[in-house]
């Protein structure tokens, strides 16, 4: 941009005479301020509707997802009542149940978002596992694996298209196809090559069965099983260990909600899984706690797309900097005129006379040109005065505005040769005392009651002691009312000699 | 090398691939390869810059006020099309627009571009320089390079009292006599002979004419002609005040101009003198009908400085200006201080050999302040007002006892008054 579409060289706001001041005037023009209003206008409008839409597709999805109690689609209330009816007691919860589980009592515990668990809790779980529980995680990430330490990790190998089993597990054998959906995928830590058929071992003390998907590569139903139960009893089940408790790792629950539950054999997978015990306990952890094993922080929580999205967001800024910054040739100078109002030194002398408090100097200059002026009209002669200028002849200029104005000869000497203003005002009834009452009655404002200390104006008084003694300055307030009023006087004296 | 909005568009676009990209990083990498690859390709088939020539055709001078339209061809001496942003900048007091120019040009080709100028000050225009963005083929990147092409508009005062003119004009053809009025035209010149009739002045017989015809015959005069008027205009600090909106000097240079244009047209030969603590023009006097195109040129470049006038050297420019005995009409403030001390001691010298006229502008600002009546300070200022006046008054008179012509009007009638007492004096027949 030139140095200032917005610079106004020889135009002032104000009026050809008019006070105004002598800046210029600078500020956004017009069309850029349309501009920003319609762009305000639009982003507001976008705003508008997003909050709409976010109003209503809330509305639309209310409720819990995998709430037993919920007959939503998503929710799980159809298998809990199943289960119920095979005699197994569905309890919702919370929070892991703290009480230890009575030895040879096991149960079965799904949990839904294991990684809001910590790691006390999932050790539990494990333990749990040991003593004969069955433990249900459904999409436990790598944070999880990690603490559980049963040498499962995530796989990022693509899922096969195929629904079928394709291990040996009973369940999964009786269930037959189950349309899983989402990630994550599992399959062998690392350090364990893997067996083949989907069955191996991992630390020699759980056994590992990979189902759905692609095993080994990336399944997504794994069941781990100890190999040696602490409590006795169960039956060997198609090849596991033990007949105890057994760690299932699920990569999503869908096929346990009431939409989906009927599809193919997920029923049948899903009472396999659960149903072995007679309690359930139904977890959902209600937010992740400070120690959560997966907590992560609200920039872990974004999609990575999300993340590198702000990195090509920072690539878009650079390259609107260069855009913007790359200007179509240099600012062009000018040479400033001048620019300074031809009465600014008069209207500064006046400003002068007034922090000075100079009543006396301009009575004296309002009397002076009023004479000369009544002069000029009256046709009497000027000639020099005592101070060097023109003034008319005193005794033949009160003889003859005293003959035009009416007026008594000694108002009119007083009113135009006085000297000082305050002496007249109370002392006698004079031109002043009946100008000041003209003056009250047009509505002045009254005397302030209580009259501000003399002294400390006085001093800045230029007129120095020749005017001091003349008392103009006693009483700030009032001395400066009587300027006003000799003003108005004067000009009365002036309209009726006939000027104006 | 410069982009353009529609790189950054594409990069915008790439914020949205990478969102919903499975793979965002390699999504990122690629999309930012493409762009570099995209723009390094616009940039290389891009237009060659410096296979442009540029060339202007337009007016050269205008008054102040009046658009001058300024063509600009562009011609492309290149082999490939230039699709180009020109951005012919001139100085902002020019008002040149558009500000960018958008044009394609195909090798080979010349196109013509419109700049449009608007003056906001007098004096001579320039252009700055021209800049040319040329974009590649798909708009995202291009070339910036410069070229000169000089010019200069110079920008005359705009001679507003032009309308004061026909009524100046009409008044100089009664005192030359040569409308239907009773009597002979004034002035002191003789004309020619012609016969008496009745009311004529008596003392205008020519009597040895009258003898040889044997009829009564009187003497006709004429204004004089072929006087000198110099026109000497104070471009000191003074000058540069505000009265209304203008400088005071651009009210003395709308006086000059319309005092020029009358003296002219009686005859007369103006000459110009501007002048502050040292000579800024000096134009000698003529009679040709061009001179006033002339001297509104030398006026162009006219501007106030901020020293103190140097009246001693102004009387000495005056004299040196013009020997024959003239009619000087010296634009400057009354500042009382200023005139006291510079211009009353060198005046004598000057009203030795001249007629001398000062012609001051009053400040219809100083009228209003000199009524203030609203509260004390507008009192105070009302005083210092006054003062001002008084002073001014005191000073007129002073010149006035010396034999100087002083006017001393507001700007609404300044120019017409300045007129006025020339065509006075020169009925008067005191030029």
């Amino acid at each position: 941009m030139i140095a200032g579409p917005n610079l106004t060289l020889n135009r002032r706001g104000t009026g050809p005479a008019g006070p105004g001041p002598t800046a210029l005037r600078t500020g956004p023009r017009p069309t850029a301020v349309r501009r920003g209003l319609v762009v305000s206008a639009v982003i507001g409008v976008l705003v508008l509707l997003f909050l709409l839409l976010a109003v209503f597709t809330a509305g639309t999805s209310g409720g819990q997802p995998f709430d037993v109690g919920s007959t939503r689609p998503q929710g799980t209330r159809a298998l809990a009542e199943i289960l119920r009816g095979r005699g197994v007691t569905v309890t919702p919860a919370e929070t892991v149940p703290t009480g230890n589980r009575p030895v040879g009592s096991p149960g079965t515990v799904i949990v839904f978002e294991p990684g809001r668990l910590d790691r006390d809790a999932l050790t539990g779980l494990l333990g749990q596992v040991w003593q004969g529980s069955d433990v249900v995680l459904v999409g436990a990430g790598d944070a999880v694996l990690d603490v559980l330490e049963v040498g499962v990790r995530t796989s990022d190998d693509s899922l096969g298209s195929a629904a079928a089993p394709r291990c040996a597990l009973p369940e999964a054998a009786v269930a037959g196809t189950v349309p899983f959906e989402g990630s994550p995928a599992y399959t062998r830590g690392r350090s364990d090559p893997g067996g083949a058929g989907g069955v191996g071992r991992d630390r020699a003390d759980m056994q590992v069965v990979l189902c759905y998907g692609d095993p080994p590569t990336a399944a997504q139903l794994v069941v781990l099983t100890p190999a040696v139960s602490t409590t006795s009893g169960g039956t060997a089940q198609g090849g596991t260990a033990a007949g105890g408790g057994r760690l299932v790792l699920v990569s999503s629950a869908d096929f346990l909600t009431n939409s989906r539950l009927d599809h193919d054999g997920g029923a049948a997978l899903a009472l396999g899984l659960l149903g072995r015990h007679t309690t359930l306990t139904w977890l959902i952890p209600a937010a992740a706690s400070r120690d959560a094993v997966d907590a992560r922080g609200p920039f872990e929580l974004l999609p990575s797309g999300v993340r590198w999205g702000v990195l090509q967001v920072a690539v878009v800024l650079l390259l609107l900097g260069l855009w913007r910054g790359r200007r179509l040739g240099p600012p062009v100078p000018e040479p400033l005129a001048v620019v300074v109002r031809a009465a600014e030194s008069v209207e500064g002398h006046g400003r002068l006379y007034a922090s000075a408090r100079a009543r006396d100097q301009s009575a004296d200059v309002l009397r002076a040109a009023l004479r000369v002026r009544l002069a000029e009209r009256i046709g009497l002669p000027l000639r020099a005065g005592p101070a060097g200028t023109p003034e008319p002849d005193p005794v033949a200029l009160v003889a003859s505005v005293a003959e035009q104005s009416g007026r008594s000869p000694s108002d009119i000497g007083s009113l135009l040769y006085g000297s000082g203003m305050v002496a007249p005002i109370d002392a006698r009834p004079g031109p002043f005392g009946r100008a000041m009452d003209q003056i009250r009655s047009r509505g002045l404002p009254p005397e302030p009651p209580v009259w501000p200390r003399p002294g400390t104006a006085v001093a800045l008084d230029p007129a120095g002691p020749a005017a001091a003694p003349r008392g103009g300055d006693r009483e700030p307030g009032r001395a400066d009312r009587a300027l006003l009023a000799l003003a108005h006087a004067l000009d009365d004296l002036d309209r009726q000699v006939g000027g104006r | 090398m410069a982009i353009s909005g529609r790189a950054v568009a594409l990069a915008l676009c790439g914020v949205a691939l990478v969102a919903v990209s499975p793979a965002p990083g390699l999504t990122l990498v690629l999309v930012n390869l493409l762009l570099v690859v995209l723009v390094g390709m616009d940039v290389a088939f891009a237009g060659a810059v410096r296979s442009l020539a540029f060339s202007r055709t337009g007016p050269t001078a205008t008054r102040l006020g009046q658009p001058v339209p300024l063509v600009l061809a562009v011609t492309n001496h290149g082999t490939r099309t230039v699709r180009a942003q020109i951005r012919d900048a001139w100085s902002p007091s020019a008002g040149a627009r558009p500000r960018i120019h958008r044009v394609v040009v195909p090798a080979g080709e010349r196109r013509f571009l419109e700049t449009m100028l608007t003056p906001t000050r007098r004096g001579d225009r320039t252009p700055f320089r021209i800049t040319v963005r040329a974009l590649g083929p798909l708009g995202l990147a291009g070339r910036q390079g410069r070229h000169h092409c000089p010019w200069r508009v110079r920008v005359l005062p705009p001679f507003t009292s032009r309308r004061a003119l026909p009524a100046a004009l009409a008044r100089l053809r009664e005192i030359e006599g040569e409308v239907a009025v009773r009597g002979a035209g004034a002035g002191s010149e003789f004309d020619s002979l012609r016969d008496y009739v009745i009311g004529d002045d008596v003392r205008m017989i020519d009597w040895r004419s009258t003898a040889r015809r044997g009829a009564v015959v009187v003497r006709a005069f004429r204004p004089e002609r072929d006087r000198r008027v110099v026109c000497v205009l104070d471009t000191g600090r003074t000058s540069a005040g505000r009265v209304g909106d203008t400088p005071r000097l651009d009210h003395a240079l709308d006086a000059a101009l319309l005092l020029t244009a009358v003296a002219l047209r009686a005859g007369d030969r103006v000459s110009l003198v501007a002048h502050d603590s040292v000579p800024r023009a000096t134009l000698p006097g003529s009679h040709d009908h061009a001179y006033l195109a002339r001297i509104s040129d030398v006026m162009a470049g006219l501007e106030p400085a901020i020293v103190e006038a140097d009246h001693t050297g102004i009387v000495a420019s005056v004299l040196r200006a013009t020997s024959r005995r003239s009619l000087v009409v010296l634009f400057t403030e009354l500042a009382p201080a200023v005139i006291e001390e510079g211009l009353l001691p060198a005046l004598a010298t000057l009203t030795a050999r001249h007629t001398v006229v000062v012609a001051a502008l009053r400040d219809p600002r100083l009228d209003e302040l000199a009524v203030g009546r609203q509260d004390v300070r507008a009192v105070h200022a009302a005083a210092a007002a006054e003062q001002t006046r008084m002073r001014r008054r005191e000073l007129t008179e002073t010149l006035r006892r010396r034999g100087v012509e002083v006017v001393d009007e507001p700007p609404a009638g300044y120019a017409a008054a300045v007129t006025d007492t020339y065509l006075t004096l020169k009925s008067l027949g005191r030029l």
